[in-house]
């Protein structure tokens, strides 16, 4: 038994090459060492995976875990992190959903799940009430998400499950492949669905009607959970914008900036915004409110489309992020036809965002005359097309002719085709970028060059930038942002609390609230001190993972198009991070994280963070 | 005193069902568990909703109990169980319409929905406000 709250101490191993199923119980050293979520599944990975696998061998791993606050009454937890060496990046990878499966696996006694080896047929793992088996997936392979939920409900005879499960896309190996929970929360990012394609594992599904979450302290919990509603029902932002808008205002934040992304950035502002945005959203498409476990932002929206062409279009979404990738970056001007390719990409197991920037990214290749309309199977793939943007969409599914180039994600798709395509390829590691500017904030810029995610935005964060908190424009002090952000996105990450609070509990640099929050439900004490060494300890066991695999300096780059052209209009106009800025910024960074100048965590710095395994393997 | 649910502005996130229970036992109760004062049902992402207690001007349970152990509350005018008179046996449960009354697995009692003496939680945290406290 583990001495702290929040958890329900054990651990499911299961091993498809072998079908063993065991339990592991979580030890008091483990949790104190690395808590939760994120920073379990660093370490798991980082101890467990040889270097240099392919991501798609027997030898790679999928972690499925979730943090302590999962499960218990302190409000917006309900997440699961899902992580694995990324078959888009080759480096680690976590990623995460929402909806109700963290805090039903927990109720059905597990903090987290390791899965291993890889299966001869399809299966899928059911976990209830402190159990596990798995069953034959035969009849599922080749389903949709929705028919696979339908599918494993109708064979259990039980409504109330929670499915984590992949589509086509996943099956097939598409690199983007993600996991989708409860049919309409994406894992999206890294292509975690894609690895358990190559594992052949359809789904997860849990029940949980036993196990129940202690915490070390029920009257304080209580009380921070009060302070959190009490701070959300006094916020208009949180409180009336997130059940109205959800993510959706941002399109138009970024618009008015001058940094969204249009046309595979080739600018950032769209002349068809005011078409895609959130009132679009609220006038053509929002019906509902929904919400994950124990949130009460409810930021989710369910739309349904009852006329036009895109009539009987129903999707959960579409939020900023897809608005932007299946929106804007593809130049289409239709909030409809935005949600019907979001539907599909849900439907499929696909991530939006990399799916509509890699599509972007072959329309500008169609658009210059590299790639033709042959090359494309006959698409007349121009920005703003959305029947050829649903098209291509589909055929990256299917993975017909240069569509299965397309499908291994702009990275390699660049290098497949070689020439200068690599200049129109929005990447960073091989993840395509989200929708947050990579020149028009210093900050983001070197924010995604040397997120261990590569393109992501859930790492180095935009907001504080954007509400002019900090001069987006000036490069000076972006490293010491950095490092204050990355350090709450870590433990953010760790306790598994929504992004949605995080500026609830603090946003730049770690306080007091980071660690009420951990001691109250764990009991483990931490001083803001050691909650920042935490951070430390995760974020450089995430780094030392990738170094392991090669990258280094080298690979903290931004994309081409970022550090050679400028915003051509707009607000921003001018605004780029040329080489020499970047270069700087990740200098001032190296040495304020003791990093060498290669980028590679210090032999005293990893041991100094008790990662004493880790600074042997990195510094022989 | 009653409960009134829409279920149309429902989002489902169960923060009902998580508070009534963390309020009363100090953990939050399996959401999915078939007892409990207030229950979430999970049908599908846009169409899972909860169950309360109607306090029913001609109440089932209260009629079922050959002990008499469920009366009405005179300032509330809500439904409680008497738990030094109940002995567990379920005909409140088996009488029930809408499957409000449960036995508790810790007591062996029935337990149901009390409406917090007045004051419910589930109401004050329901940020949807798909749960209301009616008058009559
Ligand atoms: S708290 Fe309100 S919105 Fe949430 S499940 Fe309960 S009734 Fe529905
Ligand atoms: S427990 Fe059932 S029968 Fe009794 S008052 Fe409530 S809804 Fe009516
Ligand atoms: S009124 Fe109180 S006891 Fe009844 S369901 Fe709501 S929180 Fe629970």
């Amino acid at each position: 038994m583990v001495s702290y709250g929040g958890y329900c101490g054990r651990l499911l191993r299961v091993d498809l090459t072998t079908k063993k199923i065991s339990t592991e119980v979580l030890t008091d050293d483990f949790i104190r060492k690395y808590v939760g979520c994120n920073g379990f599944g660093a370490a798991i990975l980082f101890k467990e995976l040889p270097a240099r696998i392919d991501p798609f061998s027997p030898a790679n791993k999928v972690v499925l875990a979730t943090g302590p606050l999962t499960g218990t009454i302190v409000p917006c937890t309900p997440k699961v992190g899902i992580f694995t060496k990324s078959p888009l990046t080759g480096g680690f990878m976590d990623s995460y959903a929402g909806g109700h499966f963290g805090a039903e696996l927990k109720f059905a006694g597990f903090d987290g799940v390791i899965i291993e080896g890889v299966s001869e047929n399809p299966v899928w793992l059911y976990i209830h009430d402190g159990q596990a088996e798995l069953r034959d997936a035969g009849k599922l392979w080749g389903l949709s998400v929705p028919e696979t939920e339908a599918a494993v409900r109708a064979e259990l005879n039980n409504n109330a499950v929670h499915v984590a499960s992949i589509g086509p896309a996943g099956e097939r190996l598409v690199r983007f492949g993600c996991v989708m929970v409860d049919m309409s929360h994406a894992a999206g990012r890294g292509g975690v669905g894609a690895v358990l394609g190559s594992k052949k594992l359809k789904a997860i599904v849990v029940h949980g009607t036993k196990y129940s979450v202690p915490v070390a302290n029920v009257e304080a919990t209580k009380a921070v959970a009060d302070r959190i509603y009490q701070h959300i029902s006094e916020t208009p932002a949180l409180r009336d914008g997130m059940p109205k808008y959800g993510t959706t205002g941002a399109l138009k934040a970024n618009q008015a900036s001058g940094i969204l992304g249009t046309r595979n950035w080739q600018s950032e502002t769209f002349e068809h915004a005011s078409n895609i945005d959130g009132d679009a959203c609220l006038k053509e498409l929002f019906e509902k409110n929904l919400a994950c476990f124990q949130c009460p932002l409810r930021c989710v929206h369910f739309s349904r489309i009852k006329e036009g062409k895109y009539a009987g279009t129903e999707t959960i979404g579409p939020q900023y992020e897809t608005m932007y990738s299946l929106g804007s970056v593809c130049g289409i001007a239709d909030i409809k036809a935005v949600a019907k390719a979001n539907e599909y990409c849900n439907a499929m197991g696909m991530d939006t965002i990399s799916a509509g920037v890699t599509v972007a990214f072959a329309m500008e290749l169609y658009e210059r005359g590299i790639l033709t309309a042959e090359d494309l199977g006959g698409l007349q793939l121009t920005f703003g097309n959305d029947d050829a943007l649903l098209a291509a969409l589909e055929r990256i599914v299917t993975r017909s002719g240069v569509y299965r180039t397309l499908g291994e994600g702009t990275k390699r798709a660049a290098e497949i085709f070689g020439g200068e395509t690599y200049k129109y390829a929005v990447h960073v590691k091989g993840l395509e970028l989200a929708g947050h500017s990579g020149r028009g904030y210093k900050g983001m810029s070197l924010g995604y060059a040397t997120s261990p995610r590569g393109g992501s935005h859930q790492d180095m964060r935009h907001l504080p930038e954007r509400a002019g908190q900090f001069d987006r424009r000036d490069p000076n002090g972006k490293a010491q942002l950095n490092y204050d952000i990355t350090s709450t996105t870590t433990i953010r990450d760790t306790l598994n609390y929504c992004a949605m609070i995080e500026d609830v509990i603090g946003r730049v640099g770690l306080n007091e609230r980071h660690a009420e929050l951990l001691n109250t439900v764990t009991g483990l004490n931490f001083s803001v001190q050691d909650v920042q060494r935490l951070a430390d300890r995760i974020w450089n066991l995430e780094r030392a993972f990738n170094v392991r695999e090669g990258m280094s300096r080298k690979d903290d780059v931004l994309p081409y198009r970022f550090m050679n052209e400028p915003i051509p209009e707009g607000p921003s106009q001018g605004m780029h991070c040329p080489p020499e800025e970047l270069e700087r910024m990740k200098d001032e960074l190296y040495k304020l994280r003791r990093w060498t100048p290669e980028g590679i965590p210090s032999k005293e710095l990893l041991l100094d963070l008790g990662l004493d395994d880790v600074a042997a393997e990195l510094w022989p | 005193m009653k409960l009134v649910y829409d279920q149309a502005k429902c989002s489902g996130c169960a923060v009902c069902v998580s508070v009534c229970s963390f309020c009363r036992k100090g953990y939050v109760r399996p959401v999915n568990e078939s007892n409990g004062r207030i229950k979430f049902v999970y049908v599908n992402p846009t169409d899972s909703y909860v169950v309360v207690c109607h306090q029913c001007e001609d109440a089932a349970c209260a009629k079922a109990c050959l002990q008499e152990a469920i009366t009405r509350h005179s300032a509330t005018g809500t439904w409680m169980v008497h738990v030094e008179k109940c002995i567990g046996c379920g005909l409140c449960v088996d009488a029930c319409p809408y499957g409000a009354i449960y036995i508790d697995a810790e007591n062996g009692k029935a337990d149901k929905c009390d409406l917090c003496q007045g004051e419910p939680a589930c109401v004050k945290y329901c940020a949807a406000q798909a749960l209301k406290l009616a008058d009559e």
